[in-house]
């Protein structure tokens, strides 16, 4: 996945439990990792490995990207750089499987975090809900925007530090209008998806995010303005 | 509280995976970071050359550790040499990656050989143009003017930890902890 991951768990849980989410981890790394050519996703694609032969993860994830594709009018495309790379739902999807399985362990006050997609359960250390920050893009070092909640699924897909680097895969060229997308909902897997296929709709991304229902944005545009939906659950 | 990290620094060119985990810790890495680079106590009139981390990071960065290169003031006794002093530090640099949008370097704070925390010490920061709002509303949603806000979090969504530049940096700073050097 090439990122960094943090777990927080704010009450209750044991070392071991860490060590089983982070081997969960390391399997979605090997089995889904476009860098790794002995991957089940690089064989699948090599057409070395049929649908019937992969693995039910790779098979849940396969039909998901299929759901995610016609859901998103094509703009979350698994194979928008000409290969298979469902990275843009991966990522998502196994922090959310990762607090499912921490929830289903007893862990019920959890933060998973993995390169800026954070799925919360329950409280802080505080004692409080979760508080969660939208990076300013342009100001890196300092947030737009608090969400906070026991329940929720919060997912950036921004293009400010690479440049536009999120393709539209309608046009084949970079996606432009939006510099910075949040979903917040229940799943990370779906959030992580909307956010990747508003930012290469560009500016129809707004509208069309603003019609999903159960998952709230907050938008931040080219020209710096931040639009927000009125479901999105902010901080005072 | 449990916090751990896993750091998949991986790069098309020899991905490295790493984990690490801290248990049963109650209090939080950071703390610890602080406390041990605090200023040297009183005694002197003037304080110390200050060891920076990075010179353009300096506002950014924790109290820096106190390092060997800091003048000893009891250099005169010659005989039996203090042992070697145990890692004064728990934090490791990575370097300045810089990209066509600024630069990012990257701090791991470690309980002994874990990583407990990835902090950036520098990251892009382009002018922000909220001056120029546009009169376009969406009306679907609610706009304003971006502008900061958020205070004690627990954690921050956003996309930069998915940069090359970030990788880079993550992944050298990776390399100096496993050489055993400390910052």
């Amino acid at each position: 996945m090439g990122t960094v991951i943090s777990v927080e768990l704010a009450g209750g849980g044991s070392p071991e439990l860490l060590d089983e989410v982070f081997a969960w981890f390391h399997e979605v790394d090997a089995r889904f990792s476009t860098y790794k050519p002995d991957s089940e996703v690089c064989r699948f694609d090599r057409g070395e490995l049929t649908l019937a032969e992969a693995s039910p993860d790779l098979r849940a994830v396969l039909a998901r990207c299929a759901d995610l594709w016609g859901e998103t009018d094509g703009f979350f495309d698994g194979y928008a750089t000409g290969r298979l790379d469902p990275s843009g739902f991966v990522k998502g999807w196994a922090v959310q499987v990762a607090s499912d399985r921490l929830l289903a362990a007893g862990a019920a006050d959890h933060c998973v975090n993995a390169g800026g997609d954070v799925r919360v359960r329950g409280h802080s250390a505080k004692g409080r809900p979760w508080r969660i920050g939208i990076r300013h893009p342009w100001k890196s070092h300092t947030t737009c925007g608090v969400v906070t909640g026991t329940d929720l699924a919060v997912a950036t897909s921004g293009v400010y530090e690479r440049g536009h680097h999120v393709v539209d895969p309608r046009r084949g060229t970079p996606a432009r209008g939006l510099r910075s997308v949040t979903v917040v909902g229940r799943d990370l897997g779906t959030a992580d998806a909307y956010a990747t296929a508003a930012v290469a709709m560009g500016r129809s991304g707004v509208r069309w995010l603003s019609r999903r229902p159960g998952y709230g944005c907050a938008v931040v545009t080219d020209d710096g303005r931040l639009l927000r939906s009125a479901a999105l659950p902010l901080a005072a | 509280m449990r916090r751990a990290v896993l750091a998949v620094a991986g790069l098309a060119a020899g991905t490295s995976l790493l984990v690490v985990a801290k248990g049963g810790t109650p209090a939080r890495p950071a703390a610890v970071a602080a406390d041990a680079g605090g200023p040297v106590p009183g005694g002197s009139p003037t304080p110390g050359p200050e060891p920076t981390v990075a010179p353009e990071a300096t506002t950014k960065a924790p109290p820096s550790p106190e390092t060997t290169a800091r003048p000893r003031p009891r250099r005169s006794t010659q005989e039996a040499p203090p042992p070697p002093p145990p890692p004064q530090s728990n934090t490791v640099v990575g370097p300045r990656v810089e990209n066509p949008y600024g630069a990012v370097q990257v701090v791991i704070e470690l309980d002994g050989s874990r990583i407990v925390d990835v902090r950036t010490l520098e990251m892009p920061e382009t002018e922000a143009r909220s001056q120029q709002l546009s009169a376009l509303a969406e009306p679907q949603l609610r706009a304003e003017a971006l502008r900061e806000q958020g205070a004690d979090l627990d954690t921050v969504s956003g996309a930069t930890e998915t940069s090359e530049s970030y990788r880079r940096s993550l992944r050298a700073a990776i390399e100096r902890m496993k050489r055993g050097e400390r910052d």
